[in-house]
C-alpha cells in the first residue's frame, strides 16, 4: 500500500524531493555539508524545514490551510524573486510526483488499489500546488506594491511640505515662484524608461 | 539518494566554484531578466560629467553603440589601473580559489546564481587580466582560466558588476583579504570609459555637481526643508530650535545625506539632530553647498569618488569651520576612512575635532577631521551630557542593522549600540553570523537601490529580511536601526517582503525621542508624530497640572 510507502522511505523521499528541486537552480550550487544554517544556506535551511511538513500534508496528514501556507511560503516568496518563470516557480511542489512514481516498482504499480491511492495522493499533491499559486501570486503583488510604496517615500516629506503649504496658501497666499522648492523629478530615477 | 556526509568529512568538501564550463556561457538575455538591472545612464547626466561616449541606450538592447576601439580601450584602461593600484594587481594574482568567499555573498544567498559569489564576480574581471596580462593565461587560454574580451563577456560584466553592492562581506572571510569590492569598482570605471553605466549612479554624481546634493534640490530648497523641519520640532516639543544656514566662522560644519531632509523615515532622524543641536548650544552650521553626505562617486569611479569628497572640504574652508560633523550616512564614511588620505590634500586648514561639551579631542579622526555623530553621541551620554528618557521608547522593540559602511568599513560598533542602550529600553541583537563585521548588506547599495531592479534587490535583501523576521518572531522586535540613508531608503522594501511588520528607523530618532530638552512642552508623541500609548512608567512624564488646565480651557 501507499500510505506504507510513504512512511517507510519518509526521509529519503524527502531527501530525494529536495534534491530535485535544487537541480532547478543553476548547477555550481554548493553543496553544504553542515546543518544548513538560515543564514548561511537559506535555501537548504528552508528545504529542510518545510518539505517534510509538506510531505505530511500529502502523504495524507491532515489539509490544515494555514499549517499549509505557512510552509509553502518561505519557498514560494524565495522563487517568486528568483530567475523563473511562474510556472517554473511553482514547479517544485510537482517535483513529489516525479519522486514518488520513481519509488514505486512495477509490482506496486500493478495493483490497484496500490493505483487509487496513488492517483489520490497526487490529487493531494495538486491540491498543494494550488495553494503554492495563490502564495505565489500574493508575493508578487506584494512586490508591486513595494515599488509604489517606495516611489512614495523617496519624497515623503516634499509632499508634505507642498500639501502644508497648500494649507496655508489659503490663509496667505503665497507664489509658488518664491517657494523654491523642487521636487526631485530630474534625478533621472526610473524616469528614463523608454 | 544523496550521500550522507558525516562530520568528519565536512572538512573534505570541495567548495571550490566549477572549474569548466562557466567561462562559457557567457549570454546574458537581458529584455529576459527584467527586475534584475538597472537603466543605463542618461545622455545628459554623462555629458554634465564630460564623460565619453554618452548616448541614449539601453542594456536590453542588441546595439549597445559601443566605441569602435572599445577593446583597445578597455585594454589600456586595466593596463593603466594595475599600474596605478598594487592591491589590484594582487587580488588579480593571489586568490586560490579556496571558495572561503563563496557562500558570503548575499546576492548568491539570495539568487543562488554562481557567478553572485564573490570569486566568480572577481574571475570575471581576472579571466580576462590572465589572456591579456599573464604569460600562462595568452599561452594556455582557457586551460589558465583566461578569456577574451568580446561582447558577451562585456554584458556579463555589465551585469554582474551592477549586481555587487561594494560591501565587502566577502573581504572578511577571504584568508588573503581579497576585496572584491575593490574589483567591482576598477571594473565599473573601466566600463565608464566606453559610456557603460547606470543612471541611480550618474544622475545622483551629476546633480550632486551641479546643485550640491543627489536629487538636484536647489540651495533654497534645502533652507525651505529644513525650516519645515525646524517648525514641525516645534509643534513636537514647544521648542524653536536654533538653525544656523551657511554660517560663517561657526565651530563646526554638520553634513548629512540629503535624504535626511526630504524622504521618510530618513527625516525622523534629521528631527533627532537638531534637537539634540539645539539642547548641547552646538556652535555649527547647515550647508546649502555641501548638502550631500552620501558620496555617490564611489560607485562610479575614483575620479568620482575623489571630486565629491572634495566639495565638503571646500565648503568648511570656505566656512572658516573648525572640524566637520557628519551625520547617519554610509558611503560617505567609507570614503574618508578608506580613500581620501590618498585622494585628496590632508585638510590642514582645519583643526583635530574637539567636543565642544565635553572636551573629548577625536584624535583618531586627526587626518580626516572628521567625526561621526555616532562617535559624538556617544561621548555626550558617556560623560552625561544629556537628559534621557529611555521611556520615550517604549513602543519601539529594537534591533541595530550594521549598515555596512560605517560597521565593516569602519568599525563603528560599539558606538551606535551605546547609543541606542542609553535610549531604548528594548534592544535586541540578530544572531552573530549577520552583525558586527559579519553584517549583511541591505541589497541595494552602490547605486541598486531602484524599483526597476527590484527582484535582484530581494534576492540580496534576503538574508537581512531573515534575520530581522527572526528576531521579530522571537522577540516581537518591531523596528530595525540602521545608520545609513542608503539603509533608510531601502530596507522598507526588505522588510515589507521579508519581515512584514517591521519599520526603520535611525538611531537618531531614538536619541530625539528619548532627549529630554530644557524647557520642553509635554511630549505627546513620538518624532513621526505618533501619539504614546499612556503607560504607567511615563506618569512622571505627565504634563503639569496648569498646562492640564490651559489645554482644557482651550479645548472648551
Ligand atoms: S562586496 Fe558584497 S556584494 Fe560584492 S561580491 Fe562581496 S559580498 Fe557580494
Ligand atoms: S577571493 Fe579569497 S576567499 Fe575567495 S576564493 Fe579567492 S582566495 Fe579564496
Amino acid at each position: 500500500m501507499l500510505a506504507e510507502i510513504l512512511s517507510e522511505l519518509r526521509s529519503e523521499l524527502i531527501e530525494r524531493w529536495s534534491d530535485e528541486i535544487l537541480a532547478t537552480y543553476p548547477r555550481a550550487r554548493i553543496r553544504f555539508a553542515r546543518e544548513p544554517d538560515r543564514f548561511s544556506d537559506p535555501l537548504a535551511h528552508i528545504l529542510r524545514r518545510d518539505l517534510p511538513v509538506l510531505f505530511e500534508i500529502a502523504a495524507g496528514g491532515v489539509f490544515d490551510g494555514d499549517r499549509l501556507r505557512e510552509a509553502l511560503d518561505p519557498l514560494c516568496r524565495l522563487r517568486s524573486v528568483q530567475e523563473f518563470s511562474a510556472s517554473e516557480a511553482v514547479q517544485f511542489v510537482f517535483l513529489l510526483k516525479k519522486v514518488v512514481r520513481e519509488a514505486l516498482t512495477a509490482a506496486d504499480w500493478s495493483r490497484a488499489a496500490a493505483r487509487a491511492d496513488v492517483l489520490a495522493f497526487e490529487t493531494r499533491v495538486d491540491r498543494i500546488a494550488l495553494h503554492a499559486f495563490d502564495v505565489y501570486t500574493a508575493c508578487r503583488e506584494t512586490l508591486h506594491e513595494i515599488r509604489t510604496r517606495e516611489a512614495g517615500r523617496r519624497s515623503e516629506l516634499i509632499v508634505r511640505r507642498f500639501a502644508e503649504k497648500g494649507r496655508r496658501a489659503f490663509a496667505e497666499p503665497v507664489d509658488p515662484e518664491q517657494t523654491g522648492t523642487q521636487p526631485p523629478a530630474d534625478n533621472g530615477h526610473g524616469g528614463n524608461e523608454p | 539518494m544523496a550521500e550522507k556526509l558525516k562530520p568528519e568529512q565536512v572538512i573534505d568538501i570541495d567548495y571550490s566554484p566549477p572549474e569548466k564550463g562557466w567561462l562559457d556561457d557567457a549570454k546574458i538575455d537581458f529584455p529576459a531578466t527584467k527586475g534584475t538591472w538597472n537603466y543605463a545612464a542618461t545622455p545628459e547626466s554623462m555629458e554634465y560629467l564630460e564623460l565619453p561616449n554618452a548616448r541614449k541606450w539601453q542594456p536590453y538592447e542588441d546595439d549597445w553603440k559601443l566605441p569602435a576601439d572599445w577593446r583597445r580601450i578597455l585594454f589600456e584602461g586595466l593596463k593603466t589601473r594595475l599600474k596605478r593600484f598594487r592591491s589590484l594587481k594582487l587580488f588579480m594574482d593571489i586568490c586560490v580559489r579556496c571558495g572561503a568567499c563563496a557562500d558570503k555573498c548575499h546576492f548568491y544567498l539570495g539568487s543562488g546564481d554562481p557567478k553572485n559569489m564573490p570569486v566568480l564576480r572577481a574571475e570575471l574581471l581576472r579571466s580576462v587580466y590572465r589572456n591579456d596580462f599573464t604569460a600562462f593565461g595568452k599561452l594556455l587560454g582557457r586551460f589558465a582560466g583566461a578569456r577574451r574580451m568580446d561582447i558577451d563577456v562585456l554584458r556579463e560584466w555589465f551585469y554582474y558588476f551592477y549586481q555587487c553592492t561594494e560591501c565587502r562581506r566577502c573581504s572578511v572571510f577571504c584568508p588573503y583579504g581579497i576585496d572584491t569590492a575593490e574589483i567591482t569598482i576598477v571594473a565599473r570605471e573601466l566600463m565608464w570609459e566606453l559610456g557603460l553605466g547606470i543612471d541611480w549612479v550618474n544622475t545622483p554624481v551629476a546633480n550632486c555637481f551641479r546643485t550640491g546634493n543627489h536629487l538636484g534640490v536647489q540651495p533654497h530648497g534645502v533652507v525651505d526643508s529644513l525650516e519645515f523641519a525646524a517648525e514641525e520640532l516645534e509643534e513636537i516639543t514647544g521648542i524653536e530650535v536654533n538653525l544656523p544656514i551657511n554660517k560663517k566662522g561657526a565651530e563646526i560644519l554638520f553634513i548629512t545625506p540629503s535624504a535626511d531632509y526630504f524622504a521618510s523615515p530618513h527625516y525622523y532622524t534629521l528631527l533627532g539632530y537638531l534637537m539634540l543641536f539645539h539642547e548641547i548650544g552646538l556652535d555649527y552650521t547647515w550647508s546649502t553647498y555641501a548638502s550631500e553626505g552620501g558620496n555617490f562617486g564611489l560607485f562610479h569611479s575614483h575620479e568620482m569618488m575623489k571630486r565629491l569628497n572634495a566639495k565638503m572640504y571646500a565648503e568648511a574652508e570656505r566656512l572658516g569651520v573648525n572640524w566637520i560633523l557628519g551625520g547617519e550616512c554610509g558611503h560617505m564614511w567609507r570614503v574618508i576612512h578608506q580613500y581620501m588620505a590618498t585622494m585628496n590634500e590632508p585638510a590642514d586648514f582645519l583643526e583635530t575635532p574637539r567636543s565642544p561639551v565635553t572636551g573629548t579631542v577625536f584624535e583618531h579622526a586627526k587626518q580626516t577631521k572628521m567625526v561621526h555623530i555616532a562617535e559624538f553621541t556617544a561621548d555626550l551620554i558617556h560623560h552625561g551630557k544629556l537628559t534621557l528618557e529611555p521611556s520615550r521608547n517604549d513602543h519601539w522593540v529594537t534591533t541595530l542593522h550594521d549598515s555596512c559602511n560605517p560597521a565593516r568599513g569602519m568599525g563603528l560598533l560599539e558606538e551606535p549600540r551605546y547609543v541606542i542602550d542609553a535610549c531604548c529600553n528594548q534592544f535586541h541583537e540578530m544572531p552573530e553570523n549577520t552583525i558586527r563585521e559579519q553584517t549583511f548588506c541591505c541589497g541595494s547599495g552602490a547605486g541598486l537601490g531602484t524599483e526597476e531592479n527590484m527582484e535582484m534587490r530581494m534576492r540580496g535583501g534576503l538574508p537581512r529580511g531573515s534575520a530581522t523576521k527572526y528576531v521579530a518572531d522571537r522577540f516581537g522586535v518591531n523596528i530595525l536601526l540602521c545608520m545609513c540613508a542608503i539603509d533608510k531608503a531601502t530596507l522598507p522594501a526588505v522588510m515589507d517582503f521579508w519581515a512584514p511588520g517591521t519599520e526603520v528607523g535611525g538611531v537618531h530618532e531614538m536619541v530625539g525621542n528619548a532627549l529630554v530638552m530644557s524647557g520642553e512642552k509635554h511630549r505627546d508623541t513620538d518624532l513621526r508624530s505618533e501619539p504614546y500609548p499612556i503607560v504607567e512608567s511615563q506618569a512622571h512624564l505627565a504634563p503639569p497640572e496648569e498646562t492640564k488646565t490651559e489645554e482644557a480651557r482651550d479645548d472648551a
